[in-house]
C-alpha cells in the first residue's frame, strides 16, 4: 500500500509537467485551431531562458521565470505574426509543416547558443518532505501547487474575463467573432502570447527539475498532444488537467507494476483503444472539427 | 496572386532556415600540409552536432587532435621512411544510425581510407555494413559493443563492455556486504543491453540476489516509479546503467525517494559531470562508476603526468572521452609508425603485429600484452575496466 501511494504521489509530480505543458497548447489549439509542434520547444526555450537569467547572469529565480515566460511570449508573437497568421487561409498543411520546421529552428538556435552538454538550474527550494511513508521532493511539490494556480488563473482569464469572453467566440466562430466587432487579429496574436507563456512558465519551472538540453521538448509535447485528443471536441480547460494527471497515473502504474520500458507505448495504446471507443473524445461537444473553450 | 507569393515566400523562407539550420559543415578536405610531407587524411565519424556532440564528440575530438597535432608538430608520422603530416577531418554522425551512415559514406566517397570511429555503439553498428563493403581501417572507442571488430578491417582499442561486468564482479567479491542488486539499463545503448543478461548471470554467479532488472529509454527523465519499485526491493546496490544526464537523474530521484543504497554507474561520468547535473554534492555519497577508464579525471587523481599534459594540452575542451580519444590516437599512430606503406592493408597488417611493449608510457590505459605480447587479440585489446569511486571535493578516485 505504501508503494502504491508513493507511486500516485509520482504520477501526481509527472502529472504536474504534462499539465503546464499542455495548457498553452490547449488554448492555441483550441482558439485558433494551429497543432503547434513547436510548443515543446518553446517549452525548451523557456527552459534555456531561465538558466540564461539565473545560471549565466545571477537574477532571482522567481524574477527569471517571469523574464523568461516574456521571453517566450514574445518569440510566440513573433511566430504567430510572422508565420501562423499568414498561412492560416491556406490550410492545416502549411501550418503543420511551418510549426515542424519552427521546432527545428528553435532546437538548433538552442543548440548554437546554449551548446548541447545537459545543464541544470539550482533549484530555489530545497529538500525533501516525508508524509507518512511517502516522500516528495519540496521543489516538486511546489510546481503541483503553482500547477493547479496557474489553471486556475487560466480559467478565470478564458471563463470569466471579458478578454476571455472575445477568446470564446473567437475558438467558436471567427467570421462572426469579427462581425461582432473582435478584434481577431490581435485577440489571436495575445492567445499565442499567452499560451507560449505558459510554455515558457513549464520550461522555467521544470528547469531546476530536470537537466535539460535542446531536445527537451518532445517528449512533453507529445504527450501534450494526446491529451489534446483525448479531451476532444467540447473539452474544456479543467479536461485538459483532469488528462494530464490521468495521463501521469496511468504512465506511472505501467511503469511500477508492469515495466518501466513499456510506459509510453501503454499510454498510446490506450489513446488507440479510446479513439476507437469514443472518436469524439472525453467530452462530447456541439461539434466533432475541434476542441471548444 | 501577392498573397499566394507571399505565402510561398514564407513557406520557403522557413524551409530554408530550416535546412540552414539542420546542415552542419565539415572541413572541405585539402593538402593543407606543411612544406613537401605528404598528406595522410583520417577520417573521423564523430558528433558535431546532437545531443551528445558536446558532451562525447567534443572530448573525443580533443583527445584525437592532442595526438595528431604533437605528431605533425613534429614533423609528421614517418611510414617506411616518408613522413605524413596528418589531416583530421570530422564527419558529423550524430552518433545515430543514419548519420554515421551517410557520414561513413561521404567520408569515403572522397577516398579516405582511414576512419577513428563511430564511437557510439548505435552507430558502430549501424556502419558495420559499410565497414564489411569497405576495404578502410576502422579504429573504434570508446564504442563498447560486439560485431565490428569481427571484421578483418575494424580493431578496437577499449575493452568490450564484458569488461565492465567483470569490474563490477571484481568490485562485488571484495564488497560481500552487497547482497542485493537492483539495476536499470539505457534500452538505446547497445553495448549495455547486449551485456544485461550475462551481468545477471555473473552477479548471481557470486551469490549475491539480483532483485530487480528494468529498463528505460534514452531521453526519458521522469524515472520516479521505477525508482521505487527498485527501492521497495530493497537492494544494497542499484546499478544504473545510463548515459550522463540520465545517470545524474536516476541518482537525484533514488536520492529524494529515500534511497540511500551504493549506487553504480557505468557511463563515465565525467567530475565536471557531475559537478553541473548533480544538485548536491551530498547525493554522491557512495556513488562508484565501473567502466574503462575513458575521461582523464582517475587519471589524473591518481597523479599521472602524461594525463596531466594531456589535459594542459586540451584545456577546457577536456571532458567524457579525451582518454579514450587520445590511446585510440597514440595506438593508431603507433601503427602507422610500423606499416610498410600508407595503405589500410599495411596498416592492418602493422596494427596485427602491434607490441604492447611499443605503446608503453604513450598511453593513459595500460595495454596488456595478449598470450603473444601483441596489443590485439582478434583486433580487441586486453585493457581492464576499473572502479573508481566518488570522493566528497575531489571527483572520482580508484575505489579500493
Amino acid at each position: 500500500m505504501d508503494v502504491f501511494l508513493q507511486q500516485i504521489t509520482n504520477a501526481l509530480v509527472l502529472g504536474g509537467a504534462y499539465v503546464l505543458v499542455t495548457l498553452g497548447l490547449f488554448l492555441i489549439f483550441s482558439v485558433l485551431d494551429i497543432p503547434n509542434f513547436a510548443h515543446g520547444e518553446m517549452y525548451a526555450l523557456g527552459a534555456y531562458l531561465q538558466y540564461l537569467f539565473v545560471v549565466q547572469i545571477g537574477l532571482p529565480f522567481f524574477v527569471a521565470l517571469v523574464l523568461a515566460m516574456a521571453g517566450t511570449a514574445v518569440v510566440g508573437v513573433i511566430m504567430e505574426r510572422a508565420v501562423f497568421q499568414r498561412l492560416r487561409r491556406v490550410g492545416l498543411f502549411p501550418i503543420l509543416i511551418s510549426s515542424l520546421a519552427l521546432a527545428i529552428i528553435l532546437q538548433q538556435v538552442i543548440s548554437l547558443i546554449w551548446g548541447t552538454n545537459p545543464v541544470t538550474v539550482p533549484q530555489p527550494v530545497g529538500g525533501v518532505l516525508e508524509i507518512g511513508s511517502i516522500r516528495i521532493s519540496a521543489y516538486r511539490l511546489i510546481i503541483v501547487v503553482l500547477v493547479l494556480l496557474t489553471a486556475g488563473a487560466v480559467a478565470w482569464l478564458v471563463y470569466r474575463s471579458g478578454f476571455g469572453k472575445r477568446l470564446r467566440a473567437l475558438a467558436e466562430n471567427r467570421d462572426l467573432a469579427q462581425l461582432a466587432g473582435v478584434k481577431v487579429g490581435l485577440i489571436g496574436t495575445l492567445t499565442f502570447a499567452l499560451g507560449s507563456a505558459l510554455a515558457g512558465l513549464a520550461g522555467g519551472l521544470l528547469s531546476a527539475a530536470a537537466p535539460m538540453n535542446p531536445y527537451m521538448g518532445f517528449h512533453p509535447m507529445l504527450v501534450a498532444f494526446v491529451i489534446l485528443v483525448v479531451v476532444g471536441s467540447g473539452g474544456r480547460l479543467g479536461a485538459a488537467v483532469i488528462g494530464g494527471f490521468t495521463v501521469a497515473v496511468l504512465e506511472t502504474l505501467t511503469a511500477g507494476y508492469i515495466s518501466n520500458a513499456l510506459r509510453t507505448a501503454v499510454v498510446f495504446a490506450a489513446l488507440v483503444v479510446f479513439l476507437i471507443l469514443r472518436p469524439e473524445g472525453a467530452v462530447r461537444g456541439v461539434t466533432a472539427e475541434r476542441a471548444r473553450l | 496572386m501577392y498573397t499566394t507569393s507571399r505565402r510561398t515566400f514564407a513557406l520557403l523562407s522557413v524551409a530554408a532556415l530550416s535546412l540552414t539550420a539542420c546542415g552542419s559543415d565539415s572541413d572541405s578536405g585539402s593538402d593543407g600540409g606543411g612544406g613537401s610531407d605528404q598528406v595522410l587524411r583520417i577520417a573521423g565519424l564523430m558528433p558535431l552536432t546532437g545531443a551528445v556532440a558536446d558532451t562525447y564528440g567534443a572530448s573525443m575530438i580533443a583527445g584525437v587532435e592532442y595526438v595528431f597535432d604533437q605528431v605533425n608538430d613534429d614533423g609528421g608520422v614517418e611510414i617506411n621512411g616518408e613522413q605524413y603530416q596528418i589531416e583530421f577531418e570530422v564527419f558529423d554522425d550524430q552518433c545515430a544510425a543514419e548519420p554515421s551512415q551517410a557520414a561513413a559514406q561521404k567520408a569515403l566517397d572522397e577516398d579516405i581510407e582511414f576512419f577513428l570511429g563511430p564511437i557510439c555503439s548505435g552507430a558502430a553498428s549501424a556502419v558495420q555494413p559499410t565497414m564489411a563493403r569497405s576495404e578502410a581501417f576502422f579504429g573504434l572507442a570508446p564504442t563498447a559493443v560486439a560485431g565490428p571488430t569481427e571484421l578483418p578491417n575494424v580493431f578496437r582499442t577499449i575493452p568490450l563492455t564484458s569488461a565492465y561486468t567483470d569490474a563490477t564482479v571484481r568490485w562485488l567479491e571484495d564488497n560481500p556486504d552487497i547482497s542485493k542488486v537492483a539495476m536499470i539499463t539505457d534500452q538505446n545503448h547497445t553495448g549495455l543491453v547486449g551485456e544485461e543478461e550475462r551481468l545477471v548471470e555473473e552477479v548471481e554467479g557470486v551469490d549475491r540476489e539480483v532483485v530487480a532488472v528494468q529498463q528505460y529509454q534514452t531521453g526519458d527523465t521522469d524515472f520516479r516509479a521505477p525508482v521505487t519499485e527498485a527501492i521497495a526491493a530493497g537492494p544494497d546496490l542499484y546499478m544504473q546503467r545510463a548515459y550522463p544526464a540520465e545517470a545524474a537523474q536516476l541518482l537525484q530521484q533514488t536520492r529524494e525517494l529515500g534511497g540511500e543504497m551504493a549506487v553504480m554507474w557505468n557511463a563515465g561520468v565525467t567530475n565536471e559531470e557531475v559537478r553541473s547535473l548533480v544538485p548536491d554534492e551530498a547525493m554522491m555519497e557512495n556513488v562508484y562508476q565501473a567502466a574503462p577508464l575513458f575521461s582523464l579525471d582517475a587519471f589524473l587523481a591518481d597523479g599521472s603526468e602524461l594525463a596531466q599534459e594531456v589535459a594542459d594540452g586540451v584545456g577546457d575542451k577536456a571532458g567524457a572521452f579525451t582518454a579514450a580519444g587520445h590511446d585510440l590516437a597514440t595506438v593508431v599512430v603507433a601503427g602507422l609508425s610500423n606499416a610498410e606503406e600508407a595503405t589500410p592493408d599495411a596498416l592492418i597488417e602493422a596494427m596485427t603485429n602491434l607490441e604492447a611493449s611499443d605503446l608503453e608510457g604513450k598511453t593513459l590505459n595500460t595495454y596488456n600484452p595478449q598470450d603473444d605480447g601483441l596489443v590485439f587479440k582478434d583486433r580487441e585489446v586486453d585493457v581492464l575496466a576499473a572502479v573508481v569511486e566518488w570522493e566528497q571535493g575531489t571527483g572520482w578516485v580508484m575505489s579500493e
